[in-house]
């Protein structure tokens, strides 16, 4: 009884909806009782997680699902004092070293250390080594990386990594040749469908095709957001309607109204609201990689074909400044500046060239 | 004169100075009597006489015509067998005459001559009316006629009968039988050989004097004034010892003449160099030009004029005299005029009960360079203290500066030849520690109270005398807060420009230096009215020896003040295009260019220049500031209200390209320590300048939206945080905190929204009893629940408990659907009961897991232990000493054994019944209450909460 995503979450690697080559490449894989570190990665909502999961319960058995969390205090070097909060059963410990902030570094130090250092006790159980399951290895800082790729080969015979991460870009390329990749790649819009179709019915409910299409669209292809809308369509109206729009998050919205406004008016006055509107956006802890992407989709949809290849680019710039950078709302206010530069040139040259 | 001032009443100071005057000249007379009583055996007669019988002299001198024709032939007679026969009786003898005549010559003499050094015998002098020109004659060395000499004598017996008339006339009154002592060749009592004059006496005696020639007196005067060393009296010649005592007169003036002569070479430097630098060595201008007089002090009248009237004040407890009433209402109207001024507290004229002014304190506070503790110790030296400095390198700890204040408020310098009383000025105060200032606010205020420190030395002793002046520059240092309650304070301006141009342009002269006001007015500016920069600026120049124009002022890179500035001073100069002052500042570029000053084109030049000059102000402010990440907050905050010219946006494009390279460098410096990359952050500020730079007046809010925002930023984290620690595991594993954020949260809410009928929980059907489950299950796994809240206005909310609302709608979005009241409050109800629920379920399984585990040890265990416990304490009990032995309870049998009456056991059988209940009893937990068991037989039945609720 909870979430249609918890709840039709496969528990399995043979139960899982796509990708089946994969996970059979993976069930064989952890047959041969060893397998060599891991770096899963695709994009939000390709159940990158799930398949981690399923790959853990197949290796150690149901023992895995009995999870606790923890805080592990740990220091850093200037006497700092952190608690990093991991889940873990007996068999892996998941932490998210991104947690820490600048900090990071040390986690991956202590945590990994900590736990490939101290060998399975009971030699009964199914492996001798154990799993260290990092998220969001994305956003892990450069250092923290290094100190990654040195423990990685030291405690090989004791522990494996899960590294889970968005994308391999940044991660950097010792770990990615350390590493064994495994991209999951978003499911297509049928096999969402499929599922949606399959959670309703299980539900006791049908869903319209239409609504099914209309709910994958606006998920971009993330099965937990399609999941997600589609439950909260059914709590909006009981018996689905193919008319029924389902909601968005209510960022997206402001979002979408702020690129609106940018639109609109190309002024320092509308720039001056636009980044109260970012400022807000930044406020509510929305990435800011996230706000840049939804702001340019929403530009570059409304604009010349001329002037997508420009955009995108100058977008491009200021997203790689942001990473480079500390301060994202400059960046994100260059950007904008940027194009409302770009689009009123663009609109008076094509008014010009009207007359 | 000196003394003048310090006995305002002459009259007295003239008996003091005749006493010692009258003293001096008895010695003398002593002296002279003892000296000639070594000499001859009745020396003093002689004098006596000859004083006495000052008139005969007198007529000698009348008919010295007739007699010098006798004693010219009859002299010669005479002299040559004394000189012969008896050398030392006539040169004693002769001496003994001229002696007597100018015997007491060296009285005059020396009071003459200590006239001319100005020692305070004057006076007497005048009383014996000597007449300066008879001094002048006898400079010419006794070389003229005869009848000078003759007026000489005459005048110094006019004199010494004056003197004797009114010094000894009445003490030793010429007795009689004295005057017939006399033995000499000059007078005597029978009728001598030689030509003589009769004299007859008042008691009726005849004495005849005896009259000798011109050429003999003349001689015997030559005698003695070349006499030397033999007479004893005098040290040498008496010409010689006048030339003397003139040459050393001489030299005094001389010496005067040229110390001020070195004075005035010193104020107007002679062209060549050597004597200049010598001079320059000696002081620093600083303290050469320091002002020497309450006139030349730079700083405000006002301001002047506060502070010593403060201290005077002081001055009926400190002198103990009352303020003159006739310069009170001349007073009053200044202060009057004073009190206009907008002062934040207004100096009254009141004094409190010990007579001292309202404050004790005067904060005396302005930036450097003003002149602030020139003013105090003037002002102190002025209203007749001496100032007793306490600054910044003189020990502060709190115990020393008690000791310091102590010392310098309560006691006084006795050593000196004026002692005057303290007055405590405080400089640098603002760097003192905190303890130290609260010390002195206690010294000065805690004794007022009667409570400090001081009580127990005495009442009235300890209070505060002395007036205390504490010099700061900030006056905002949190450690003043305290005093500045307490002290009077007074803000220091900066000085007027043309003021201190003008003392700069009077200095320049004295020093010889080529300038001009522009140039002087330039340097004011530069050094921000600085006095003290300015001179060493102007020490500077000088030392280059060479003019100074303005163009030198503007160009040399030395003196500039690394003055920061306010920030939002600088972000007004960001944003704001100083106007050129008069072409002040245009005029100096332009004079820096005069060369290059193209006749076609001088527009573009001078704007060129007037960029120029704005880029390198803009830097120097902003460099000199320093802060550049906050500047830079302010300046990204601000410029979107700056009227920007533009309506291509590329400005704004470029600023904000600006913008982000600034981030990148400062994160550049932030993570890798690489500061050698921190002054190019600078040269944005140049940029935004001329981008957003405009002539008005810009209107600066304090950057704190950044600041708010992260405040933001951390409350929703925060949440987020809260949220996710009271997740379910198996729920946490697969959202973070990200994708809670952009994706989860949103929708949850939208979920956690079902249909429900506004009717009691026990009229739900099927169905919504199926989706309140599914409601609560889903907001315990998200750790969710509703919070009852009361809102200002009164009424009763309920809100999300980790209110994501807050994170997941923006701005004024509300959410579409919600909850009622009471159906919150249900839902909250159920929250609590599931968890309830859960947690005993899980406890209870818990003590399933655990009870099985010890029971079965417990079995196992339990069969040897009752079987040899007997033996086991028999075997341990000899190992111990008896004294060490402590009781220890008798294991208990836990399964009591029947026994029968002979001992033996008795074996019950064991029934299925019995051995299914006492394993049950072990199965269901550890311990069993069984309630008054034996006296009641009502039904017993387990109650589980699960059943109740």
């Amino acid at each position: 009884m909870s979430l249609w995503v918890d709840k039709y979450r496969p528990k399995s690697l043979s139960l899982l909806d796509y990708h089946k080559d994969q996970a059979n490449q993976l069930k064989n894989l952890v047959k041969q009782g060893d397998f060599p570190h891991l770096l899963v990665y695709g994009p939000s909502g390709a159940g990158k997680k799930t398949r981690v999961t399923c790959l853990l319960r197949e290796l150690y058995g149901p023992g895995v699902e009995k999870l606790r969390m923890e805080s592990v205090p740990i220091t850093t070097p200037s006497g700092k004092k952190l608690d990093i909060k991991t889940i873990s059963s007996n068999y892996h410990i998941e932490v998210n070293p991104s947690d820490a902030g600048i900090y990071d570094r040390c986690v991956v130090m202590e945590l990994v250390k900590n736990s490939a250092q101290t060998h399975q006790l009971d030699p009964t159980g199914q492996r001798d080594f154990k799993v260290v399951v990092l998220t969001e290895v994305d956003s892990l800082s450069v250092d923290a990386q290094h100190a990654l790729r040195r423990t990685m080969e030291k405690y090989v015979s004791t522990c494996r990594l899960i590294l889970i991460s968005n994308s391999t870009s940044r991660v950097i390329p010792a770990i990615r040749s350390r590493c064994l990749g495994v991209r999951v790649a978003a499911p297509t819009q049928d096999q969402i469908i499929s599922i949606l179709q399959m959670a309703c019915k299980k539900e006791g409910l049908s869903l319209p095709l239409d609504l099914a299409k209309k709910i994958v669209d606006k998920s971009e292809r993330n099965l937990r957001l399609a999941l997600l809308m589609c439950e909260s369509c059914k709590v909006q109206e009981t018996p689905l309607k193919e008319k029924q729009e389902p909601i968005l998050p209510q960022w997206q919205v402001f979002l979408k109204d702020t690129a609106r406004s940018i639109m609109h008016e190309q002024s320092p006055k509308q720039l001056m609201e636009v980044r109260g509107r970012l400022y807000e956006l930044l406020s509510h802890n929305i990435p800011i990689q996230i706000i840049f992407k939804g702001l340019l989709k929403e530009l570059v949809s409304n604009c010349d074909m001329k002037l997508k290849a420009v955009v995108v680019e100058e977008a491009a710039f200021f997203e790689h400044r942001v990473h480079q950078g500390s301060k994202g709302i400059f960046h994100l206010e260059a950007f904008v500046a940027k194009f409302m530069c770009i689009y009123k040139k663009f609109m008076e040259d094509s008014v010009i060239d009207m007359f | 004169m000196e003394e003048d001032d310090y006995f305002p009443n002459p009259d007295e100071e003239f008996e003091m100075m005749y006493a010692d005057e009258l003293e001096m000249m008895n010695e003398m007379d002593d002296d002279l009597d003892d000296r000639t009583l070594v000499q001859k055996p009745a020396p003093p007669t002689v004098r006596r006489s000859l004083n006495f019988c000052g008139s005969p002299t007198s007529e000698d001198k009348g008919n010295s015509k007739s007699a010098s024709v006798l004693a010219s032939t009859q002299n010669n007679l005479d002299d040559l067998p004394i000189s012969s026969t008896a050398p030392d009786n006539s040169s004693s003898s002769r001496k003994r005459t001229i002696d007597d005549i100018f015997g007491d010559i060296d009285d005059i003499e020396l009071e003459e001559a200590s006239e001319k050094h100005g020692q305070p015998l004057k006076r007497s002098c005048k009383q014996l009316s000597v007449d300066p020109s008879f001094f002048l004659d006898e400079d010419l060395g006794f070389d003229s006629a005869q009848d000078k000499e003759l007026e000489l004598i005459d005048r110094i017996n006019a004199l010494r009968r004056k003197a004797f008339l009114e010094f000894n006339e009445g003490r030793s009154a010429a007795s009689p039988a004295n005057l017939k002592l006399k033995e000499s060749n000059t007078l005597t009592k029978g009728v001598p050989k030689w030509p003589f004059v009769s004299v007859t006496s008042e008691l009726g005696e005849r004495v005849y004097v005896r009259i000798r020639s011109d050429e003999y007196i003349e001689e015997e005067v030559e005698k003695v004034s070349h006499k030397g060393d033999s007479c004893g009296l005098l040290r040498g010649r008496f010409s010689a010892l006048k030339n003397e005592a003139l040459s050393i007169l001489e030299k005094k003036q001389q010496l005067e003449i040229e110390a001020n002569a070195a004075d005035i070479a010193a104020l107007i430097p002679s062209e060549d160099g050597s004597r200049n630098t010598q001079v320059d060595t000696d002081n620093l201008w600083v303290v050469k030009y320091k002002p020497s007089g309450y006139a030349e002090l730079l700083s405000e009248e006002s301001v002047n004029r506060t502070l010593l009237h403060w201290l005077k004040l002081w001055d009926k407890v400190v002198f103990n005299r009352e303020r003159k009433p006739q310069i009170k209402p001349k007073e009053d109207k200044k202060e009057n005029r004073f009190q206009k001024k907008p002062f934040g507290q207004v100096m009254t004229d009141e004094l409190d009960e010990q007579g001292r002014p309202q404050y004790k304190m005067v904060l005396l506070c302005g930036p450097p360079g003003l002149g602030k503790t020139t003013l105090a110790h003037m002002v102190a030296k002025l209203a007749g203290y001496n100032v007793v400095e306490v600054n910044a390198s003189d020990d502060r700890s709190p115990e020393a500066f008690y000791t310091q204040l102590q010392a310098a408020t309560q006691m006084k310098a006795v050593m000196g030849k004026d002692p005057k009383p303290n007055c405590l000025v405080m400089d640098e105060i603002d760097g003192a520690p905190a303890p130290s200032i609260e010390t002195l606010i206690k010294f000065v205020l805690g004794k007022d109270v009667g409570k400090g420190r001081g009580k127990k030395k005495g009442s009235a002793a300890g209070i505060l005398k002395r007036p205390v002046i504490c010099i700061c520059n900030d006056a905002y240092v949190p450690a003043l807060r305290s005093l500045r309650q307490h002290a009077f304070v007074l803000h220091f301006p900066p000085t007027g420009s043309e003021r201190l141009a003008s003392r700069l342009m009077t200095i320049a002269r004295k020093q010889r230096i080529k300038t001009d006001m522009g140039a002087m007015l330039a340097l004011c500016e530069k050094t921000q009215n600085d006095i003290r920069s300015c001179l060493s600026l102007l020490h500077y120049f000088k030392s280059q020896s060479k003019p100074v124009r303005l163009s030198d002022v503007h160009q040399s890179n030395v003196g500039l003040k690394d003055v920061q500035k306010g920030l939002f001073s600088v972000w007004q100069e960001i944003f704001q295009i100083q106007r050129s002052k008069g072409g002040f500042t245009q005029a100096a570029n332009d004079a820096s260019r005069t060369s290059n000053v193209d006749n076609r084109t001088p527009d573009v030049k001078k704007g060129d220049s007037a960029i120029a000059y704005r880029i390198q102000r803009v830097l120097r402010t902003v460099q000199s500031h320093g802060d550049y990440n906050r500047l830079i907050q302010g300046v990204f905050e601000n410029y979107l209200h700056m009227r920007l010219r533009d309506s291509s946006l590329n400005g704004l494009v470029k600023g904000l390209d600006w913008f982000s390279t600034t981030d990148l460098i400062n994160t550049e410096i932030m993570t890798s320590q690489n500061y050698i990359l921190m002054p190019y952050m600078a040269y944005a500020f140049p940029v935004w300048h001329i981008l957003f730079g405009g002539l008005a007046w810009p209107k600066i809010n304090y950057p704190n939206t950044a600041y708010e925002v992260s405040v933001k930023q951390g409350h929703t984290k925060q949440i987020l945080a809260e949220m996710v620690k009271g997740m379910s595991p198996s729920v946490r594993v697969n959202c973070n905190e990200s994708q809670l954020v952009s994706e989860i949260l949103p929708l949850l809410l939208e979920i956690l929204v079902p249909n429900f009928r506004p009717v009691s929980l026990q009229l739900y059907s099927l169905h919504e009893k199926k989706e309140l489950s599914n409601l609560i299950s889903v907001m315990i796994d998200y750790n969710l629940t509703y919070v009852q809240e009361r809102t200002p206005e009164g009424t009763y909310v309920c809100n999300m408990d980790p209110n994501i609302e807050e994170v997941v709608y923006f701005g004024g979005s509300k959410p579409s659907r919600q909850l009622t009241y009471g159906t919150k409050q249900l839902v909250a109800r159920e929250i609590d009961m599931e968890k309830m629920r859960r947690f005993e379920l899980l406890s209870v399984s818990g003590q399933k897991n655990e009870t099985l585990a010890p029971g079965k040890a417990q079995d196992k265990t339990q069969v040897p232990n009752n079987s040899d416990s007997d033996n086991t304490s028999e075997k341990v009990s000899p190992t111990v000493p008896n004294h060490l032995q402590k009781l220890k309870a008798k294991p208990v049998i836990k399964d009591m054994q029947t026994k029968d009456f002979f001992g033996r056991i008795v074996e019950i059988p064991l029934t299925p019944s019995t051995v299914k209940a006492r394993s049950e009893a072990e199965l269901k937990g550890d311990i069993w209450f069984h309630f008054k068991e034996g006296f009641n037989n009502a039904v017993r039945k387990t109650i589980r909460i699960s059943d109740l609720l």
